[in-house]
């Protein structure tokens, strides 16, 4: 028994956190891939750009302003993995802050494309009947999806630390690694809409 | 919807959602359902309905009674202790033809103090399925469920 905020805070956080679901967590997992475990707040900014960006098109999609079709953000979300996957290799072992803001950026950008694909979830979950509530409504399942993005980036982070203190994996060859596998679970998941 | 569990991650989400409202005026609990029609049609079919054809050009004749008979089976409330019957008031399509609007109502309820909900709708279907139901007895507040395979039942005190 729970009420409105609880719950649609308890439906954000389990929609981005769905291991079925997982294309959210890839594009998270690549967009911390290139951020040491010290530059923790940087990552907690770039997910808050990333929240911005998704709750905007959240927004206008709930409002019924525009609407997505689903297969089309299918198909971008795994672009947005792909392209960040392989801005993290381009990139020089040092960074200067101005590459560092074009992160926030791509991550605000890129929420625009993931808030198209959760306005089709949080749309099954309105009713008639309780308009009234919307802003609240929408406010809990937003917070509730940086919730558990903080979650996920958090636990990339961790295992960044391990790596790197425990296994002795350079910066570099990390970034790397996790951004390989990103891409290649992108990859996975362009080529399956077409099949 | 297309199907790819398991394998694709297709956002697709097995969710339905459940409004019940006490009207005090006209002395009746009004509900409110939506659910996605391609479950809803599997759910029936698992328990032996033929495919209906809900809400397309194709639907059958007895469509909404079988429809009904379903709901029977996997919706129950309970009004102050005493089972209830609710009656089918109709049903209309989302306007992105992908679910369906369906209406009941429970007749002559001159006050609600204790109201029990077991709504297992569709939740055989889908280990994943969730059932977010909601309740509104005025004066009290909106009340949210989450119902599922694991907890289908709710029961709501209303006592003063």
């Amino acid at each position: 028994m729970d009420s409105l905020f609880t719950t649609y805070l308890q439906l954000g956080f389990e929609h981005i956190s769905d291991p079925k679901a997982y294309d959210h967590i890839v594009f998270l997992v690549a967009l911390c891939a290139i951020y040491r475990p010290q530059e923790w707040k940087r990552v907690l900014l770039l997910v808050t750009a990333f929240t911005i960006g998704h709750s905007l098109t959240l927004l206008l999609a709930v409002l019924d302003i525009i609407r997505f079709p689903g297969s089309v953000i299918e198909l971008l979300i795994p672009i947005t993995i792909l392209a960040t996957a392989f801005y993290n290799v381009s990139q020089p072992a040092e960074r200067g802050p101005q590459a560092m803001r074009w992160n926030y950026a791509f991550a605000l950008f890129f929420g625009f494309i993931h808030g198209m694909g959760f306005s089709n979830y949080l749309r099954a979950l309105l009713m008639p009947g309780e308009e009234g509530q919307l802003w609240l409504q929408l406010l809990a399942f937003n917070l509730g999806i940086e919730l558990g993005q903080i979650m996920i980036v958090a636990c990339v982070l961790l295992l960044a630390g391990l790596a790197f203190g425990l296994l002795r994996v350079k910066a570099a060859a990390w970034n790397q690694f996790v951004s390989g596998a990103a891409a290649g679970i992108a990859l996975t998941l362009l080529l399956q809409q077409w099949t | 919807m297309a199907y790819g569990e398991g394998i694709v991650p297709t956002h697709e989400f097995h969710l339905s959602r459940c409004h019940i409202n006490y009207n005090v005026a006209e002395e009746a609990l009004q509900m409110t359902l939506h659910l996605f029609l391609d479950d809803l049609e599997d759910a029936m079919l698992r328990e032996g309905i033929d495919i209906q054809f809900l809400c397309t050009e194709k639907e059958k004749e007895d469509a909404e009674k079988q429809l009904y008979r379903y709901l029977q089976m996997h919706f129950q409330l309970r009004v102050n202790q005493q089972a209830v019957t609710y009656e089918f008031v109709g049903k209309e399509v989302s306007d992105d033809l992908l679910g369906v609007w369906v209406y009941l109502e429970v007749k002559e309820v001159d006050q609600v103090s204790a109201l029990t909900i077991s709504n297992r709708l569709i939740l055989d279907l889908h280990a994943d399925q969730r059932n977010i139901t909601s309740v509104l007895v005025p004066p009290g507040k909106q009340t949210y469920l989450i119902l599922d395979r694991y907890k289908s039942q709710e029961s709501l005190n209303y006592a003063q």
